[in-house]
């Protein structure tokens, strides 16, 4: 019913993904403010557990494609709520972050609303 | 559930290394993070680490049952990372009722 790449994509997806957890743990690692490594955990993180799920779903030739996508669902819906979550409470309890080029927007906002 | 990976005897053992070596780096910075916020998003990025980690086991073991497990610790994570959240707000009022 499959043909033979099957094997090869879940291979190549569960790779991938270890490869991306590692490159969001490495961000979590060296990046300077706890904002900029919310940014790698959330987004590499989750791609990367996305995808070993995907590979899940794919090496068992869609027997359990129903739970990984299930996981995968609520990984993806969860994760950048947290993400957000925890930014904006870290900023309401005033960690600075390390400003780029572009300066903190959402500071800048706030003094607008309480001069207004 | 039957598990066919190509290659599966090198994929699988490299995997785990990866995965290992990810959850040392994030460990680090869990027990360095100089503030609260890095400790709380290095034990998000721990538990993310941890749905991929039982993903991979439930390959190893060729077990359908883990992914359920997934899908728990990946709800169980959000709460946990909203509850760290609300402690935040906490530590927040405290400072300025001290402040007062």
């Amino acid at each position: 019913m499959n043909g033979s790449w099957m094997p090869w994509l879940a291979s190549a997806l569960v790779l991938f993904g270890a490869l991306f957890s590692l490159l969001g743990a490495i961000g979590v690692m060296r990046l300077p403010d706890c904002y900029s490594r919310m940014h790698a955990a959330s987004k590499a993180g989750v791609l990367g557990a996305v995808l070993i799920l995907a590979g899940v779903a794919a090496a068992s030739s869609g027997e359990v494609a129903l739970e990984a996508i299930l996981a995968l669902l609520v990984l993806l819906a969860t994760a950048p709520l947290a993400a957000h979550a925890v930014s904006r409470a870290a900023h309401r309890a005033g960690f600075k972050p390390v400003l780029g080029p572009l300066g903190d927007a959402l500071a800048e906002r706030q003094k607008q609303k309480d001069q207004v | 559930m039957t598990v066919e990976l190509a290659g599966a005897f090198w994929v699988l053992p490299l995997v785990v290394v990866l995965l290992a070596v990810s959850a040392a780096l994030i460990l680090l910075r869990l027990l360095r993070g100089p503030t609260g916020a890095d400790r709380v998003v290095a034990i998000d990025a721990l538990t993310l680490l941890g749905v991929a980690i039982i993903a991979t086991v439930s390959l190893l073991t060729a077990q359908a049952v883990f992914l359920d497990v997934a899908v728990v610790l990946a709800l169980a994570s959000f709460l946990g990372t909203v509850g760290f959240t609300l402690l935040f707000r906490r530590a927040e009022e405290d400072e300025a009722e001290q402040g007062r």
